[in-house]
């Protein structure tokens, strides 16, 4: 029964959705901020849990918590303490009941972890929708916002039509092949691809990038991105991406190595086609959070070069940038929280002469941003470096001038954030932007902590990610 | 023979629905022509002895999508002439896009080998797998479930009351 | 031979003769089985209606005696006849398509109801080996194929274009809806105890009828089941005080008789499902099966009736609370011990 072991962290991630769901049912209104406390002690259990794991233990041959199982969850657990973290009195500021926020939150973190650790198709297909389908509700989770409303129907129409993509894909797959454990799925493959696993592993990439957004499909992510409530904006743009990610880890590296000529050079094409278009519509955005949400489809096209690479410096990096974007992404939304508790609003224009008024909050700004685009000492720069580095290893070399081109177009965008806080002054009527929250403040903290230290020392984190990906 | 004849006649059935479904203008009509698609998706599943599949989408797709469908349409207030509002003014491209799937799949899937040898599952046997090899996506549908429920309430109800 | 004991035998000595025919007109013998399959259902359809007129008759006449009345009198021997007079009335009547109604549903609406009744019916073993259509999931065809009957109620209250038709059609579906969820649950108790889906198999499987292991299981199917058919208490879909008459305000002539077709049709399917799952189906000392399966039947179908003409009717609340709130629960409570115990005795 040594099996079940192996899925400590999600039973007790289970425990904890169930635990608030229940605590929620009993609390009296006023009493309900204590129901962030428990999903956090909650998250922290299931990290100890994660962590006092033996890496490689399995759970017959649909689940296996290996080293990078643990390293994505630790990404995906960490940014939702950080969220549920920042956003302590998520009922205050958004005026939407907490209980179900924090449940949809961990049910979707839950359905992370298991696309994580998942060997077996079915049980990633479960994964992903369990994954998917809170967040789509969290995006709609104001209905009488417009804004919020549509973007949960975009979402929601586009993630369906991604995941009917993927098990298209999965059902040609299984036609040919007739098994879904990832292990026999890459003997069989590496027999020689019939046109129809060929035709499977289009549909699958497909489906990668839907959950991910990268270019073609990418169409939800902004509309999503500026209509969910920050938080699950933010929870969105790291963890979703994150679990994106080890979907395509699970899948194609998992189970279809034996297709990567193939595989790669979709992917290598979907990445410049992210990056481009990412950054270049980022440039007009007058709203911060559709900004980010540019930013990302740009990030996940960087990102994808570490698949591409498949080598071990190439996932290294990749997992590197993933802790990387996780701090970076998180700070940014910290701030672009706190500015929208204040002023209500997340337009470019709420942010203008922000140096002056809350220095603070604009030197983390300017921090995460810097290191989204790149620049030296920040941890962004590191792991740009290490994915460009990978890429070229394995002669991806178009693929590295297009990115760099593309990081020097998207400090353009960047820089005029900042030069929005810094160099203009603040209107006379701005509203005015008080302390702000310790908890908001200290997960603000975190954030650029993480950006420094791994910009700062790279290679024991590097070590990790490089670790982690030993089976 | 029997067999063969029906089932090109109710995959026949299933494409034309699908294809009025997503033509016709009239929201009810579309939710109708997925019940008539639904059902033949079933017959073909019947004569490809697919009996559980069959059966089960029925008592989904015609018991439930279908139903709340057409509870949707009526509750949105347009049950008088429920036309959508604008056509579709990528139609054409929308067509091509479509026959260029529907050939390059159809040839990928007809330059496949037949698949034989394939024995009839019973209903024991897909019992067994659900809750032996299969149990951890089976027990997750139902976390899946529960999430879909409570989010759907707290968009439902709106405003907190 | 005894033909009254074996209907079995009955049967295959009627196929025989069709075989012997087609050999004698020089037929192929696959075209005897495809005649005596189409004969088979033509008789099914046959009886089908005898049966609904039993029901109708029956019907007025328990209301009538309940309420100190003597019910039709005049047409035949105790108005035996009445239901027959009746029924040609309703295929002389003009058949009326309003100038508001979506023409082509409306028409279709009476047969997609009745259709799934009919479907339905033809998988219930009505003595050993006497079922028109074996299935080897019979419960779940039962379930599956029944379901198609809500969606036509929906077409009829909607393609009538009528805002009394509409509500009537709406509310019918919502009950529909609520009351499958406790009628599912309540019947996977007994899958649970014979262990297999086919009918004739859980019939074959009570040694003592499962009401006895299964009462409250038995209750809930018995509610549901009225719920399904949409019969008082719970006939909110066409109470004729606040809706005229629901979902068949606009229907008459044959469209209308195949509505009240399909009403009784459903009734009669639920309730030989009732009594296949919990009271044995055609089990029974000294008489003959089928004897026992339709006395069974008719005893349920007596309960509707009397159901009918002693509760009042719920309002719409009421009864969706009474679905959601306590059938439900309640046939998971049933599920869950029914499960613990079955572990616990093993």
């Amino acid at each position: 029964m040594s099996g079940w072991l192996a899925l400590l962290p999600e039973f007790i991630m289970t425990a904890g959705l169930c635990a608030v769901l229940v605590a929620d049912l009993f609390l009296p209104s006023e009493r309900k901020s204590w129901l962030s406390p428990l999903a956090l002690l909650f998250t922290a259990l299931t990290l100890v849990a994660l962590w006092s794991l033996k890496p490689g233990l399995a759970f017959g041959q649909a689940f296996m918590a290996d080293g990078m199982g643990i390293y994505l969850k630790t990404i995906i657990l960490l940014s939702l303490g950080i969220v549920i973290f920042s956003a302590w009195d998520f009922e205050k500021v958004w005026a939407r009941p907490q209980g179900e926020y924090l449940f949809l939150m961990m049910s979707a973190a839950l359905g992370m972890m298991f696309i994580s650790s998942g060997t077996e198709l079915v049980l990633l297909y479960v994964g992903l929708e369990l994954a998917t389908f809170p967040l789509v509700l969290l995006t709609a989770y104001r209905p009488a916002d417009a804004k919020s409303a549509e973007g949960g129907l975009k979402y929601l129409m586009i993630a369906a039509l991604g995941s009917a993509i993927l098990l298209f894909g999965f059902s040609l797959i299984y036609a040919v092949t007739g098994v879904t454990q990832a292990v026999q799925l890459a003997a069989q493959v590496a027999k020689g691809g019939s046109p129809l696993v060929m035709a499977g592993m289009v549909c699958v990439v497909a489906g990668i990038g839907f959950k991910v957004a990268l270019t073609p499909f990418h169409m939800w992510a902004p509309d999503a991105y500026e209509g969910a409530p920050t938080p699950v904006t933010a929870f969105l743009s790291v963890a979703s991406k994150t679990a994106g990610f080890a979907l395509a880890l699970r899948l194609l590296a998992g189970a279809m190595p034996g297709l990567r000529p193939q595989w790669a050079q979709a992917m290598a094409i979907l990445s410049a086609l992210a990056m481009c278009l990412g950054n270049f519509a980022a440039i007009p955005q007058t709203n911060l959070k559709r900004l980010m949400a540019y930013s990302s489809i740009a990030q996940a096209g960087y990102i994808v070069m570490g698949l591409v690479a498949f080598d071990t410096i190439g996932l290294s990096s990749l997992l590197y940038y993933l802790a990387a974007y996780l701090f970076t992404n998180l700070g940014a939304f910290a701030v672009i929280m706190a500015v929208e508790r204040f002023t209500g609003s997340s337009e470019l224009s709420a942010y203008t002469g922000l140096a002056q008024r809350s220095p603070r909050l604009a030197l983390g700004l300017l921090l995460a941003l810097l290191s989204l685009a790149g620049i030296p000492p920040l941890a962004g720069f590191a792991a740009k470096f290490y994915l460009f580095a990978a890429a070229y290893g394995q002669g991806y070399g178009w693929l590295v001038i297009i990115g760099v081109l593309n990081s020097a177009l998207s400090l353009y965008y960047y820089l005029r954030v900042i030069r929005v806080m810094y160099i203009l002054p603040p209107e006379p009527n701005a509203p005015a932007i008080p302390k702000m929250p310790w908890a908001l403040a200290v997960a603000m903290l975190i954030c650029m902590a993480g950006i420094l230290v791994l910009g700062a020392y790279p290679g024991p984190f590097v070590d990790m990610a490089r670790a982690a990906l030993v089976p | 023979m029997m067999t063969t004849v029906s089932f090109y006649l109710l995959s026949a059935l299933a494409v034309v629905s699908a294809l009025f479904l997503v033509t016709t203008r009239n929201l009810l009509h579309a939710v109708l022509a997925l019940a008539v698609a639904s059902l033949a998706v079933a017959g073909v599943m019947l004569t490809l002895n697919a009996e559980f599949l069959a059966l089960v989408l029925i008592l989904v797709y015609v018991g439930a999508v279908v139903v709340l469908g057409v509870f949707a349409v009526m509750l949105t207030g347009h049950f008088k002439k429920p036309t959508l509002p604008s056509s579709n003014e990528l139609k054409i491209i929308a067509v091509v896009v479509s026959l260029a799937l529907v050939t390059l799949l159809g040839g990928v899937i007809l330059g496949q080998p037949a698949v034989t040898g394939l024995k009839e599952v019973s209903l024991d046997t897909v019992g067994k797998l659900l809750l032996t090899d299969y149990v951890l996506p089976f027990e997750l549908v139902s976390i899946v479930l529960l999430a879909a429920l409570v989010g759907s309430i707290v968009i439902a109800r709106g405003k907190e009351d | 031979m005894n033909y009254i004991f074996d209907p079995a035998a009955a049967f295959a000595w009627c196929l025989e003769q069709l075989r012997t025919l087609a050999t004698l007109v020089h037929l192929p013998v696959m075209a005897g089985e495809w005649v005596g399959s189409f004969l088979v259902m033509i008789g099914l359809f046959t009886v089908c209606s005898v049966i609904v007129m039993i029901l109708v008759y029956g019907e007025r006449k328990i209301a009538a005696h309940m309420q100190s009345r003597l019910g039709p009198m005049r047409v035949g021997w105790h108005g035996l006849l009445q239901v027959i007079a009746d029924v040609i009335k309703l295929m002389l009547k003009e058949s009326f398509v309003p100038a508001a109604a979506d023409n082509w549903i409306f028409r279709a609406a009476p047969y997609v109801v009745f259709i799934p009744g009919f479907m339905a019916l033809i998988a219930i073993p009505m003595d050993r080996g006497v079922i028109p259509a074996h299935v080897n999931m019979g419960l779940l065809y039962i379930l599956a194929v029944g379901t198609p009957g809500v969606i036509g109620i929906l077409m009829a209250g909607w393609s009538s274009g009528n805002k009394y038709s509409l509500l009537g059609g709406m509310r019918s579906a919502a009950q529909m809806i609520s009351y499958e969820v406790p009628l599912v649950m309540s019947v996977l108790g007994v899958i649970m105890l014979a262990g297999s889906l086919d009918l004739a198999a859980i019939v074959e499987a009570q040694k003592v009828p499962y009401i006895i292991y299964q009462p409250l299981a038995f209750i809930i199917f018995l509610i549901a089941s009225v719920a399904e058919t949409n019969r008082n208490p719970f006939d909110i879909p066409e109470a004729e005080s606040e809706l005229t008459a629901g979902f068949h305000t606009e229907y008459g002539g044959v469209r209308f008789a195949y509505f009240f077709l399909a009403e009784y049709v459903n009734m009669f399917v639920l309730s030989a499902a009732a009594v296949t799952l919990f009271l044995g189906g055609w089990k029974g000392p000294f008489l003959p099966g089928w004897v026992w399966y339709f006395a069974k039947t008719f005893g349920i179908l007596f309960l509707f009736m009397w159901f009918r003409w002693t509760f009042p009717r719920l309002r719409s609340d009421q009864l969706m609370d009474l679905g959601w709130k306590v059938l439900t629960p309640l046939a998971f409570l049933n599920l869950i011990v029914t499960g613990l115990v079955l572990v616990l005795l093993k």
